[in-house]
């Protein structure tokens, strides 16, 4: 008995002894890859590029708050309060604090912003040098990050302008994470560097069609386009503008409608693009969701409505404004229309996935209780095969940079610089195209008006306004638009149209750039503190 | 790590030899042995009460105990063991603790020695000539229970007799006036009762005074309340079970227990309080640590109510420091029941329960809606019905004259959806009961309870079985085993709250249900809520399995006297299943001209997800645990080690695309619509932990304990912490010149120690990666055009920070007890102050946004906090009523000493100097990190155009009269964000109190709880949404004619009032009835023999609420809660139930 008794001890005593484990208290995360793991490894560090990629912003990434074409006087965002705050924009509520777009300077729980991008391609560059790759495989991530630090660079400097170049992997106690804006010269200079090397060893087109969507030397050089457009550096914008169209690669797509439905992603128009993925990936957009009637979006749809501004901006069929047009019939006055406002705008009569809409107030697309504020509705970019709450429809990639818009960046150069007829060539070009097929605009006919007017129509709701405005100096007349929308009313079984003044907007210069976010101006000590943009 | 088990085996040997010095050769027996033997020798019986005995050994020469005297052998073996023996009638002994002795018969005066001889006068008896009667009766507690082997005795005589199990006595008494018969047992206070002409006297006994003698469970032991020196609130079972109202025990706690902290902010059923020990005292989680049977981190809201045995709750530095790092908010300690010796005990019980929100949301109707919609749209000039902004005034006749309820109607939606009873029952089973060897405690019970809408409820079984066994006398085991198996059901979709929401935010311009039958779309409902409550778009079911297993196995090394070692095993595991099944339904539109159409439902077709998580946790103790006492001193120690291994696995699967709506089984979905998923987690700690508790006399007290604690969550180096703590306590009452007066008992205490905190985000020190690109969840990328590739991406994860270690606390406390008239009225008043410092806190107010990346925490922070906590009791009885009144308030106050920010924040924008309150019950809990709720200071309302012109110019433009005035804190002579101010300094409750009293009255029983809290204020969020939702607060409005508003004139997009500001800011103080009940123990003599027992109770809970916040539950507002809890509304309730004792 006494024997047994210390047979008890035994479990006390291992017990005990298990506390010697050494490495009991050494553990990691079972599901997280270390810096050890990453940069030795080809698959991941390809992984780590294409999450860049993934957190690129683009138009369609903007409609939970509204699109940026809402600021402008394309459209209304069909949202009261302080929850939409585009809306603040339009009534001149707009402050530092009101936090629009502080995400995309950082993301905030979420990991889109410019700098958790820049971050990261930084890092891609530190460890460049270790990376078990072969010189050629280098060069060409090299190229693709190089384009992607370039485009998140000028994507931060079209809403807030200057900002601090931060070019290494910073940590926390360094000096230079409060280095101060550089100047506008600087800026542009870092991005078309990084554009620039990108164009040097990125392809123009990949073999592989799984690689279809990846940055190409034209998407480098067509995005310096743009920013040397916005820079007004005409000839230098029109010389890279004719270097793109002379590589041979793109070709305008036929179908301006067709243009945005998934069927058609990466068309031969396109220059860059953001790829969504669609059924039961993350990688997915919400256009159909946020800009569709409510009557098929099951909820609030009808984020950004065309304004009768915008409609006004398309010609009729015989190459006249609405206005000067025998064409047009109030009582009918969306016929004879230039194709491209169907193909953008949803109005009273139009078919839509196979009903045709009735813009009446309380019809079923147009219930009281969710109306479109302006009697238009958005078509453009919306899939016509979208099966609501489906889940399996390919989601439409969203077209960040097409010929189009370098044909008429080419065109605006060629028109500011005093080279008109060369600048028509290109527009008519847009205007030929066998789904628009609009009328040539005549010899001498060129004008400032009609290629703005072009422009409003062709890149409609691309997001492209603002920054045209901008470069402009429109804001007065189309910031701070007087917004009209169309009243459709039942009269004696038919629909008769008056156009009603939906918001006067408000003006103020300093809306041309976004305010650095307040948040961030307090996080830099007294005496370093980021300089704000003027007026606000 | 063997660096710290070779101290704490240093510690052990230690003890060991200074023990080995009083070892002799002479064999050891345990008590109950000697006992057994002695009654064999000398025919005598005994009564005591065996736990009494447990571990008590004697050296006494028992060979030759037949050359003694019976008192003489008594004197050797029960003395040293402090214990007494007194002489109930010939060959029957009863055996005390000494102490006892002191204060049942002679207060203070005589010691165990001269007691105990006074009563060996056997012979005694009374002055011949006096005539002897018997008297009988019977002695029940106050529940009618009929106490056992009490004692009665006749004062001034040894003549004594022991009540049977019935508790029935008979004894003889002398025929004389003046004769007493005192009455005592165990447990409960003594009783002098004059015999004068009776022949029967049944007397109702009081529990025990000696709150002081009751056995406190503390981390890893036990101890006397007497002889405690830390900070200690206890609970017990009886008192828990009056608030019958919930199924979660944390509910039950409110207003009992001084310095713990409980808020209810939710409604929804199977979800408990908020607790917190002595308020905030870190930014991050402030939540105590929960320990079940010893075993830390287990939860304390699936267990049964009426399973637990008591709850004490640890507030210093003495209580908690053996719990270490994860201490540092305190530690609420629970205990299950045991088995008792004795015959088998079943108790039934069952309640049923009412239950209805405390609050009911009042709304305007649809005219008047349609009206204040009007009003905002014209107060910013932007009324324009045909485009959807306001109503034309033939609309608004229709809403007001109601005839076309199908376009025009009134819908009250709260009303429409919720249920206005809502009914829980519970049912338990209980069986205890053991012999010498086996005792065992087993219980099951069954609770439902109904939900807020239909569809949704909530049911729980637990099952319990606690066995204590002697396996040998030197050996004990104990097992321990729980199981929880619960269900919750939820709307398919979207979930109960997001429902009621969704349905609480609907103007009631919108119609639920068209006049041919059919359910509207409502857009505001994603469907319509109506449907969604009554489950028409399917069932979100999880059930959640959870086995408890705790085993203890305990030797009293018998080499040694006092020496034991034990071992602990605890294994918990548990599978939650969760089913989602969401499935389409029908709802229709309707167009002006009265057409119908349907429209599709979320989702369009069914699709059904399950998670399955595994749960399991390893937790393997070793120790060692001394006890001795030399003279009038008492040292006893402890030393442990304990290990515990964590871990999590989880994996989901779905499918779309149902053909049929009729069976949620995976395999009838689309195969090719199917997702899966799955992860992981794996923690572990250990630690050594050592006590020494030493006293002299029991009236200087002093402790020293520590635990040595290792974590895994931070990088080697910083893993391990040490936490010491050291305490004392002074008796007074015990001083020799302490005049024992009314003064029954006078202890003062106090304490100093260190703690730690980890409840962070682990492995910060690491860098790290994760593959992203889940649907619903993003991340990942596809290439390829129209033909695309999906591919998973790789995403950075949190900044590492090399450092990362402890929040470390510092905690002093200092405390008094007091005790008038015994038990009569008790006091015990406690201040503390603790500093905690190394917060973990990102630095995200300094390090700007440019770096791109997560920042990770940072050990850069302190709060302090102090405050004092008060109990008051007065326990009496007059006559056969006895009542009691117990408060107790805890106060606290903590202020912010160092937080990482920004050098150019102005200093009213600074968070040092601030309280961590802005941190706990921020209205925009994801903005926490980046520091408490700024908001303007407002100063009411604009009144005038003049009052706009001569002010600061205001934020907008747009401001006019009837919108809120800000103050120009920086005068700066304009209204912007640099003037706003840190507002979130009260939003947790600096006193939170509870008053609790009662009275009993021959088996009626009255118990009645306030609770409440002062000096806090809250966030009213809801109220700050334009128009939203409809609420009638918005009847008292600005307007031109109403100037004297509580409210500002409306708007809709304008900006001004719907900035964040205190205006918002309310006093919700609240004192609450909690808790009312009034119960009946049937007499026992109406019982038949089945019954030992029968109550029947009927109680209140939440019954009415004292506040000057009168829009919906102040509670509810405490929290982080948006929408005044309307999601989940708190719950008053009424109850009935009953309690059948076999």
């Amino acid at each position: 008995m006494v024997k047994n008794r210390f047979y008890i001890i035994i479990p006390v005593v291992l017990l005990l002894a298990s506390g010697c484990q050494k490495h009991f208290l050494d553990n990691a995360p079972l599901s997280q890859y270390s810096d050890a793991n990453v940069w030795q490894d080809s698959s991941l560090i390809s992984r780590f590029i294409d999450n860049i990629y993934s957190n690129i912003i683009s138009n369609y990434d903007f409609v939970s708050n509204g699109m940026l074409a809402s600021i402008t006087d394309e459209s209304k965002v069909n949202r009261n309060g302080n929850i939409y705050p585009i809306n603040l924009v339009n009534t001149g509520q707009y402050t530092a604090a009101s936090n629009l777009y502080d995400s995309y300077w950082q993301g905030a729980g979420v990991p889109n912003g410019v700098y958790n991008n820049v971050r990261a391609c930084n890092q891609f560059f530190a460890h460049l040098n270790t990376m078990p790759l072969s010189a050629g495989t280098k060069a060409l991530l090299a190229g693709e990050v190089h384009f992607l630090r370039g485009y998140n660079y000028q994507f931060l400097y079209s809403l807030f302008g200057r900002f601090p170049i931060i070019d290494t992997v910073l940590g926390i106690g360094e000096n230079g994470l409060y280095a101060q804006r550089s100047t506008d010269d600087s800026c542009i200079a870092y991005i078309l560097s990084d554009y620039n090397a990108a164009a040097a060893v990125l392809p123009l087109q990949y073999t592989a069609s799984t690689d279809l969507g990846r940055a190409t030397k034209g998407a480098a050089l067509g995005m310096e386009v743009r920013l040397l457009l916005n820079q007004k550096q005409y000839a230098a914008a029109a010389a890279t503008a004719q270097t793109v169209m002379n590589l041979g690669v793109y070709q305008l797509f036929p179908d301006y409608e067709g243009m945005f439905y998934p069927q058609n992603d990466d068309n031969s128009e396109v220059i860059f693009n953001k790829e969504y993925g669609g059924d039961l990936t993350g990688q997915v957009n919400l256009v159909d969701q946020s800009e569709s009637s409510p009557f098929w979006s099951g909820y609030f749809g009808l984020q950004d409505c065309p304004t009768q501004n915008l409609v006004d901006q398309y010609e009729m069929t015989d190459g006249l404004p609405y206005n000067q047009s025998p064409l047009y019939d109030s009582t009918h006055p969306y016929a004879n229309r230039d194709p491209r406002l169907a193909a953008t705008v949803l109005y009273d009569s139009s078919v839509w996935m196979g009903s045709v809409m009735d813009m009446t107030s309380g019809s079923f697309f147009n219930p009281i209780a969710d109306p479109t504020p302006t009697g238009y509705m958005l078509r453009k970019f919306l899939n016509p095969g979208y099966i609501f709450y489906g889940n399996n429809t390919n989601y439409q990639n969203c077209i960040i940079l097409r010929l189009a818009e370098i044909y008429l960046d080419y065109a605006e150069c060629e028109l500011q610089l005093g080279n008109a007829e060369q600048a028509r060539t290109y527009v008519n070009m847009l205007r030929e195209r066998p789904g628009v097929n609009m009328p040539d605009i005549a010899v001498g006919q060129m004008t400032w008006d009609a290629y703005v007017r072009e422009r409003t129509v062709e890149l409609a709701f691309e997001g492209e306004r603002f920054e045209d405005i901008r470069r402009w100096g429109t804001g007065p007349q189309m910031i701070g638009a007087a917004i009209y929308g169309m009243e459709v009313n039942n009269v004696g079984n038919q629909h008769r149209y008056q156009r009603v003044l939906v918001q006067q907007r408000y003006f103020d210069p300093k809306v041309y750039l976004f305010p650095i976010p307040l948040a961030e101006l307090t996080k830099y000590p007294a005496g370093q503190v980021l300089q704000q943009n003027p007026g606000w | 790590m063997l660096r710290r088990l070779f101290s704490a085996a240093i510690l052990i040997s230690l003890l060991h030899q200074s023990n080995a010095q009083g070892v002799t050769p002479i064999k050891r027996v345990p008590l109950q042995e000697a006992l057994k033997q002695i009654n064999r020798v000398f025919g005598t019986n005994f009564v005591y009460d065996q736990d009494m005995l447990k571990g008590k050994t004697t050296t006494y020469d028992l060979q030759s105990i037949r050359n003694k005297s019976l008192q003489e052998v008594l004197k050797g073996v029960l003395y040293p063991n402090g214990l007494v023996f007194l002489y109930v009638k010939q060959n029957y002994y009863t055996i005390v603790p000494k102490e006892r002795i002191r204060e049942q018969w002679n207060p203070g005066t005589v010691g165990p020695d001269s007691a105990a001889v006074n009563m060996n006068n056997t012979a005694e008896s009374a002055a011949p000539g006096v005539a002897w009667r018997p008297v009988t009766g019977v002695l029940t507690d106050r529940n009618g229970h009929p106490i056992s082997q009490a004692t009665v005795a006749i004062r001034g005589m040894s003549i004594s007799t022991v009540a049977d199990q019935d508790g029935r006595f008979q004894l003889q008494v002398p025929d004389k006036k003046g004769s007493v018969l005192i009455f005592s047992s165990v447990g409960y206070e003594p009783q002098e009762i004059p015999v004068r002409e009776a022949s029967v006297i049944n007397v109702t006994m009081v529990e025990s005074s000696a709150r002081l003698q009751e056995v406190i469970v503390v981390g890893y032991g036990v101890e006397k309340k007497e002889d405690l020196t830390g900070a200690i609130s206890t609970v017990k079972t009886e008192e828990l079970n009056e608030n019958h109202s919930s199924t979660d025990v944390s509910d039950m706690l409110a207003g009992r227990l001084p310095g713990l902290y409980v808020q209810k902010s939710d409604g929804t059923v199977g979800t408990g309080s908020d607790l917190k020990i002595r308020g905030l005292s870190t930014f991050n989680n402030s939540n105590p640590l929960i320990v079940v049977d010893g075993i830390p981190d287990r939860t304390i809201d699936d267990l049964n109510p009426t399973d637990i045995e008591a709850i004490s709750v640890l507030k210093d530095a003495a209580a908690i420091a053996v719990y270490g790092a994860r201490a540092a908010n305190g530690v609420i300690l629970v205990t299950t029941r045991k088995g008792r010796n004795g015959k088998v005990d079943i108790t039934f019980s069952s309640t049923l329960i009412d239950q209805s929100p405390t609050f009911v949301y009042k709304k305007v109707n649809s005219y008047e809606y349609a009206t204040l919609q009007n009003e905002a749209y014209t107060n910013e000039g932007s009324y324009n019905p045909a485009f959807g902004e306001g109503f034309t005034p033939a609309q608004v006749e229709l809403f007001k004259d109601g005839t076309d309820p199908n376009q025009y109607p009134n819908t009250n939606w709260l009303k429409t959806l919720t249920k206005p009873h809502i009914l829980q029952s519970s049912y338990n089973l209980a069986a205890s009961g053991g012999s010498e060897n086996v005792k065992y405690f087993l219980s099951g019970g069954y609770v439902t309870n109904g939900g807020y809408i239909p569809v949704e409820y909530y049911k729980r079984w637990n099952l319990r079985s606690n066995i204590e066994a002697n396996i040998t006398p030197n050996l004990k085991v104990n097992l321990n085993l729980g199981g929880v198996f619960s269900t919750t059901n939820g709307e398919g979709v979207y979930g109960m709250d997001y429902v009621v929401q969704e349905a609480f935010e609907t103007p009631p311009t919108r119609v639920n249900r068209f006049s041919n039958g059919n359910y509207a779309y409502v857009p505001e409902q994603r469907g319509n809520a109506y449907l969604q409550s009554r489950g028409a778009t399917g069932f979100n079911t999880n059930y959640n399995n959870t086995l408890t297993s705790t085993m203890n196995l305990q030797w009293d090394i018998p080499w040694i006297k006092g020496l034991s070692a034990l071992g602990t095993g605890a294994y918990d595991k548990g599978y939650v299943f969760g089913k989602q099944f969401a499935k389409p339904y029908d709802q229709y539109e309707v167009d002006s001209f009265g057409n119908y159409t349907q429209i599709p439902s979320y989702p369009l077709a069914p699709y059904l997800n399950e998670t399955f998580t595994q749960s399991a946790s390893l937790t393997l103790e070793g120790s060692l645990h001394y006890a001795t006492a030399f003279g009038v001193n008492h040292l006893s120690a402890m030393a442990l080690y304990t290990q515990t291994r964590a871990t999590t696995d989880l994996f989901a699967a779905g499918r779309q695309n149902f053909v049929s709506a009729s069976l949620p089984q995976l395999s009838l979905g689309d195969p090719t619509q199917s997702t899966n998923s799955g992860s992981g987690t794996l923690s572990t700690r250990q630690g050594v932990v050592g006590r020494v508790t030493y006293d002299y006399d029991s009236r200087y007290l002093l402790e020293f304990s520590f635990r040595d604690d290792g974590s895994d969550i931070f990088p080697p180096g910083h893993r391990f912490g040490f936490f010491p703590a050291i305490s004392g306590g002074w008796v007074i009452s015990k001083e020799r010149f302490f005049k024992a007066g009314n003064l029954a008992f006078l202890k003062l205490r106090g304490s100093w120690g260190e703690l730690g905190n980890d409840q962070v985000a682990p492995y910060q020190f690491l860098t790290t990666y994760s593959l992203v690109g889940q649907q619903y969840y993003g991340g990942g990328y596809t290439f390829g055009g129209s033909n695309p590739t999906f591919y998973q991406s790789l995403a950075p994860g949190v900044l590492a920070n090399p450092d990362f270690t402890w929040e470390r606390a510092i905690m002093t406390n200092i405390g008094i007890e007091a005790h008038f008239k015994r038990d009569l009225i008790t006091f015990e008043a406690d201040y503390f102050r603790k500093r905690t410092t190394d917060i973990l806190v990102p630095p995200s107010l300094q390090v700007p946004g440019v770096i791109g990346a997560t920042l990770p925490d940072f050990n850069t922070g302190i709060v302090d906090n102090n405050g004092f906590e008060i109990a008051l009791g007065h326990h009496n009885h007059i006559g056969k009523v006895g009542y009691y009144v117990d408060v107790n308030m805890s106060y606290n106050h903590n202020k912010i000493v160092s937080y990482p920010e920004s050098q150019s924040t102005p200093a009213w924008q600074k968070i040092t100097g601030t309280s961590a309150g802005g941190f706990f019950n921020s209205p925009y809990p994801q903005y926490v990190a980046s520091g408490p709720y700024l908001g303007y200071k407002s100063a009411g309302l604009y009144q005038t155009a003049q009052d706009v012109s001569s002010g600061p110019t205001p934020l907008f433009s747009t401001v006019a009269p009837g919108d809120i005035k800000y103050v120009d804190v920086d005068k700066n002579g304009a209204i912007t964000a640099n003037d706003e101010v840190v507002i979130g300094n009260k939003f947790f409750p600096a006193v939170q109190y509870g008053i609790r009293f009662g009275a009993s009255f021959s088996g009626i029983e009255c118990n009645v709880l306030l609770q409440g809290t002062a000096d806090v204020r809250g966030y009213n969020t809801t109220a700050q949404y334009n128009l939203v939702p409809g609420a009638n607060w918005l009847l008292n409005r600005w307007t031109p004619d109403h100037t004297n508003a509580s409210y500002p004139r409306l708007w809709i997009n304008y900006q001004n009032n719907s900035q964040g500001s205190n205006y918002w800011v309310v006093n919700n103080a609240y004192m609450r009835v909690k808790n009312i009940e009034l119960a009946y123990n049937f007499p026992r003599k109406i019982l038949n023999r089945t019954f030992k027992g029968i109550r029947i109770a009927i109680s209140g809970n939440n019954l009415y609420t004292f506040t000057k916040f009168r829009w919906y539950d102040p509670e509810a507002l405490s929290i982080n809660n948006t929408t005044g809890g309307v999601g989940n509304p708190l719950l008053k309730s009424f109850t009935a139930g009953a309690t059948l004792q076999f």
